[in-house]
């Protein structure tokens, strides 16, 4: 069933990243989910010191938690090391994953300077400031460094941005609260792009600590939403970054469309559910108003990824779903449309725990995911469902294991939910990309193909090189001309740069081993080595010869139109250094550490 | 004040400073690199801007360093005004 005629304008997800345990970006997080993986494990006490679970009976503390959250490449944004040290690493998550998105879009940050590119991020825990406070440290830099607003306006600031730039807060569901102004602004013209981004990083004791006494978390950390194993919320790490556009103005700009935004609703359990529990008629109501609002029957969402959290709140939602498939199949023609005859429900929670203020956006990065690889993933660990759950006569099901949903004739929907601990409600209805009618890659020239990289220094230039090569060697190749593209048009001039001739994909591969390898190539050009561009027809040649000396490229000269993006090449390689305030503090400063 | 520095002198002793408000070595701080380049923003601008005025006993504002935005010009700028009565500044 398709949209009514007075829906609302659509809005593309153009560009996408994201970071959890076990996964860098957003395919390495569907290889996890595929296999299943639960990356819940141990917590050292350094990493977030001093849980105290009170009078309940937990066992040591277990998270799905990030490698390394003390890595930065300061140098890359050009932040001091003073700065990076007090600079809460929630900014700094979100400064390389909005790095990350405009690469996967296929955007030069370049462009956008001075451009009113709205920002909008979840605002985050304050673990890295009470932090300080323990170690009763302080310094100008956490004056930046560790205001909830820098989470936002550190973007707008590092990009230089104009657009509307805020923190939202509404707890768990904050990573949905944050479509919410961007969807609207889009629509209402106030801006034509918007970064919406939230990160979860958890280094000090103190929320966990009242959270494990609230009853909130899992004393197990063993916890499986929908599951007999279901005894509170194990805590994960991550963030994730979405670059949203009006879908119109995607598809006449070219751009890559992951998925499309048809709606987001946002409200709140008023008095029922009580101070911090959830309501199942309040979340009824939101699911019913948010694809009204969309101007899509919610009986054509076949597939939700719940919140999910392993906490009591699981039942209510599932009884919301349910009671929601119930009112929508009382529409004439009605029918439900997921895979099988059935709604089913899912959780990415017990692969990568409960990523809190940024869990909804992993949710939107989960259903782009199911809707490009055309299948539902399982409950990680779902072994023994709670019978307490009910869904009637209705033709709901759990994820209890791969379903096929492969794209047809109708349009695919998911409803992504999510609620906060305040009770404050937040849904999202995601769907297909439009049919691609851009078609194939159009370079019509003849002759071989320059394909520019550049990096900050020699060491980013080899890995970058390194990773392509990855992509190139792999299962599933890119396209040349796509590669070409993606390159010259849509990423930063950076320092360090190379042009790369190559005629075919095993062309690209020689020349990309020489350029990880530092080693000089016949088919590679520098500034101070231009042979290779001799190969080039003489335009293209010089056009990579400006490039490569910092002058105005005009690329796209070059190609005729339409052009195709290359989305799914590695983001860059960041060259991370220890960045930590400890390392600063009074002990430190007097040798004593 | 009558007292007179040079430019060189200042530029040394800045080089040190610099590096201590951003946590690097002074060889990393060339001459002419850019402040911002280096990571300074208005906020260690700001303690930089008040070592110099203790130091020097000037009263400069942070946007010296806007206007001289390398080592070499920030201390071309201090040696030219250090010892020069109020008004000539």
């Amino acid at each position: 069933m398709n949209a009514e005629p007075h829906a609302p304008e659509p809005i593309a997800v153009v560009g996408l990243s994201c970071r959890t345990a076990g996964a860098d970006d957003a395919e390495s997080l569907w290889r996890l989910l595929r296999a299943e993986r639960r990356l819940i494990g141990p917590v050292p006490e350094q990493r977030v010191p001093s849980v105290d679970t009170g009078p309940v009976d937990a066992g040591p503390m277990r998270a799905a938690l990030l490698d390394d959250v003390s890595g930065f490449d300061a140098a890359f944004f050009g932040v001091s090391r003073r700065m990076a040290a007090w600079m809460d690493p929630h900014q700094r998550l979100l400064l390389e994953l909005t790095w990350h998105a405009l690469e996967n879009a296929a955007i030069a940050p370049d462009r956008l300077r001075g451009e009113p590119v709205a920002v909008f991020a979840a605002a985050p825990m304050a673990d890295y400031r009470e932090r300080m406070i323990r170690a009763d440290v302080v310094d100008s830099a956490a004056f930046p460094g560790t205001l909830i607003t820098f989470t936002a306006n550190r973007i707008s600031y590092q990009f230089d941005w104009t657009g509307p730039s805020y923190a939202i807060d509404s707890a768990c569901s904050s990573g949905l609260s944050v479509l919410a102004p961007a969807v609207q602004g889009l629509r209402a013209g106030e801006f034509s792009l918007a970064a919406v981004m939230a990160a979860n990083i958890t280094c000090n004791g103190f929320y966990t600590s009242s959270a494990y006494q609230a009853g909130a978390l899992s004393p197990t950390g063993d916890s499986v939403p929908f599951s007999t194993r279901r005894d509170g919320y194990v805590r994960g790490e991550g963030g994730a970054c979405l670059l949203l556009k009006r879908l119109a103005d995607a598809r006449r700009d070219g751009d890559p469309v992951h998925a499309v935004i048809r709606g987001v609703g946002v409200g709140h359990n008023g008095r029922a559910g009580g101070l911090t529990g959830s309501d199942a008629p309040a979340q009824t109501q939101l699911f019913l108003r948010t694809a009204r609002a969309a101007g899509v029957p919610l009986s054509s969402v076949g597939y939700v990824e719940a919140h999910g959290t392993g906490t009591g709140g699981d039942l209510a939602e599932a009884t919301a779903v349910t009671e929601a498939l119930r009112t929508a199949l009382e529409e004439p023609q009605a029918q439900v449309a997921g895979p099988e005859g059935k709604l089913w429900i899912g959780s990415v929670k017990s692969n990568i725990g409960h990523l809190e203020a940024a869990a909804g956006l992993l949710g939107i990065v989960k259903a782009v995911l199911i809707l490009r690889h055309g299948l539902i993933p399982s409950i990680a660990g779902l072994d023994r469902p709670d019978p307490a759950l009910s869904f009637g006569d209705l033709p709901v099901a759990l994820a209890d294991r791969p379903v096929s949903w492969p794209r047809g004739a109708e349009v695919r929907r998911i409803g992504v939910n999510s609620f906060g601990v305040g009770g404050a409600l937040a849904h999202a209805i995601v769907e297909d990309a439009p049919e691609e009618t851009t078609g194939a890659p159009t370079w019509t020239g003849t002759g071989p193909l320059a394909v520019p990289l550049s990096a900050m220094n020699r060491a980013a230039l080899s890995a970058l090189a390194t990773d392509l090569l990855r992509t190139v060697r792999g299962s599933r190749p890119p396209d040349l001309a796509a590669l070409a593209w993606t390159t010259q048009t849509g990423r930063a001039r950076l320092r360090e740069r190379r042009v790369l001739v190559a005629a075919d994909l095993t062309g690209l591969a020689e020349a990309l081993a020489a350029v990880a390898a530092d080693r000089p190539h016949g088919q590679v050009a520098a500034t101070d080595r231009r042979d290779a561009l001799g190969r080039l027809p003489t335009p293209l040649a010089h056009t990579a010869g400006d490039w490569l000396d910092g002058l105005p490229a005009d690329w796209a000269k070059h190609w005729p139109d339409p052009r195709s993006h290359c989305p799914d090449l590695p983001g860059y390689p960041f060259q991370r250094g220890p960045h930590w305030f400890d390392a600063h503090g009074p002990a430190a400063r007097a040798g004593t550490h | 004040m009558s007292q007179t520095v040079t430019a060189d002198e200042v530029r040394e002793v800045l080089r040190t400073h610099l590096a201590e408000v951003l946590y690097c070595e002074p060889e990393e701080i060339g001459d002419d690199t850019a402040f911002q380049d280096l990571g300074l923003d208005s906020v260690l601008g700001a303690e930089v801007t008040a070592v110099i005025n203790s130091r020097y006993g000037l009263e400069e504002k942070v946007e010296a360093l806007y206007q001289n935005p390398t080592l070499a010009e920030l201390a071309e700028h201090v040696a030219r005004h250090v010892g020069l009565p109020q008004g000539a500044r």
